[in-house]
């Protein structure tokens, strides 16, 4: 193509930026009224209308100014979903291009494999953030609004991007999952060790089991199995069930670190101040396993009552 | 027309849109007679118009085609509406070549002049002088012979000459 005849580059951004706004402006009125109820529609609108004419016009001058601050709002919330996606993707080229220098460096032997296996954990999360952000750049070039994240979040336009960031998810923390057992594996863990990687792997386990729980539910809500309000409280109930399932393993670990710590107290080789931090400690994680406890029954019974209130 | 599922339009608009726009803006660049201005204000109506036409009756079956006989008919009421300055040249054929090689006063004169002649004669002209397409190909798409489109070619300048030469001259001179 001759140069002169190339468009600038500037103007097909800029184009195209207009054009979204167009297709998202005419989007919102789309989904009309039948023919007929549209011409009684207007019956009624035509009379109501030199009876209001007067008092609209400050009302259509206030509406005009509210839609356009709305507009402009909707630019710039695209604009920084963006911006967000630009940002992801930056740091996603460049964590490719340090898991391919380590990928040749394990291969000459010059770095554990276990690092190169972390190396690829972490290239695999920054993945799942670029696409994560890509989604969300595509739901808010449709609303013109922050992405819904919410079980009970509308499908758009054929579009079910709840479930779509929800595999995305499950699929990392799959990954994690098989990191996790890979490490449990190694031979020669001490005891320590391969206690943490049991609680780790329960952990990550754990984070899949909520993910999964979520796409069920998600699955619930759109097949219309459970109302919006049920899947939200579900959804809250699994949340506050998994913290008050972390409380509550906080508490035994703790309570076994007080007994040691108050031993070396009563035989004298530990001060009663340096049993202190572990007491408040201990304290605070039982304050927040009855906490979790408390929401638990409050979305039991909020579940459990019929009239949905 | 392609069915129009709505959930996915705004999407395919702009997929379009990234496929288009370069090829368009060349075909309404060579007729804008070298104004950027011109090619941007005509391309970006083009593609305002499809955003409202498209939701209604679906993606046609070839969007470049339906955009470029759009923008083909706002440059033609572009040109319908302008006086053509004065090209300064002492005989048509030069202002052929010139606007065929990219001449933007004389691409503007012709487009003015095609504005004005029949659509048959407009079309073979704006394939042969503004498209640079060779008659074999313009003859394939006619669906006749090479003689033919030559002959129809002799014509259709005849006729663009007609009107083009009031408005060629050298320094106020015609020809």
């Amino acid at each position: 193509m001759n140069t002169i005849h190339r468009p600038d580059p500037e103007f097909v951004g800029n184009l195209e930026r207009e054009l979204r706004s167009t297709i998202r402006r005419q989007g919102r009125f789309d989904n009309g009224p039948s023919a007929s109820a549209m011409a009684i529609r207007k019956l009624r609108w035509t009379t109501g209308l030199v009876a209001l004419t007067a008092m609209c016009i400050g009302s259509a001058a206030t509406f005009a100014v509210t839609q356009r601050l709305r507009g402009q709002t909707a630019d710039l919330i695209i604009a920084r979903s963006e911006a967000h996606l630009e940002f992801a993707n930056a740091r996603l080229e460049l964590f490719l291009e340090e898991l391919q220098e380590t990928e040749s460096r394990a291969a000459a032997g010059l770095i554990a494999p276990e690092q190169l296996d972390d190396m690829r954990l972490e290239f695999s999360h920054v993945k799942e953030r670029a696409a994560a952000r890509a989604l969300d750049v595509e739901e808010t070039r449709i609303t013109g609004r922050d992405p819904d994240n919410s079980l009970s979040a509308p499908t758009l336009r054929g579009r079910d991007f709840v479930t779509e960031r929800l595999e995305l998810e499950r699929a990392v923390r799959l990954e994690r999952v098989s990191w996790v057992d890979k490490h449990a594996s190694t031979p020669g863990l001490d005891l320590d060790q391969a206690s943490a990687v049991a609680r780790e792997r329960q952990a990550v386990r754990a984070a899949v089991s909520i993910v999964e729980e979520r796409l069920a539910l998600r699955q619930d809500y759109l097949s219309g199995a459970r109302t919006a309000r049920q899947v939200e409280l579900a959804d809250m109930q699994f949340s506050v069930g998994s913290q008050r399932e972390i409380a509550k393993r906080r508490v035994t670990e703790l309570q076994q670190e007080l007994d040691r710590v108050n031993a070396l107290v009563e035989d004298g080789m530990a001060t009663r101040s340096e049993a202190r931090p572990v007491e408040m400690a201990f304290r605070a994680a039982v304050l927040q396993y009855d906490l979790a406890e408390l929401e638990m029954q409050i979305l039991e019974s909020k579940l459990a009552d019929p009239s949905g209130q | 027309m392609k069915d129009n599922e709505s959930g996915r339009f705004p999407d395919e608009l702009i997929v379009v849109y990234r496929e288009t726009v370069d090829e368009l803006y060349e075909f309404v660049s060579r007729r804008s007679g070298g104004s950027r201005e011109l090619a941007e204000d005509v391309t970006q109506e083009t593609y305002l118009r499809a955003t409202t036409a498209w939701p209604r009756n679906g993606l046609p079956d070839c969007p470049l085609a339906w955009l470029q006989t759009v923008a083909r008919n706002l440059l033609l009421n572009h040109y319908r509406r302008r006086q053509p300055e004065l090209f300064d040249s002492t005989d048509i054929d030069t202002v052929l070549g010139s606007a065929a090689s990219d001449g933007t006063e004389a691409a503007a004169l012709v487009c003015w002049g095609l504005a004005r002649l029949n659509a048959r004669h407009a079309r073979l002209l704006e394939a042969f002088y503004i498209d640079d397409r060779p008659v074999r190909s313009i003859a394939d798409d006619f669906g006749v012979t090479e003689r033919a489109i030559e002959g129809r070619l002799r014509r259709a300048r005849l006729a663009l000459k007609k009107l083009l030469l009031p408005h060629v001259g050298t320094k106020g001179e015609m020809t």
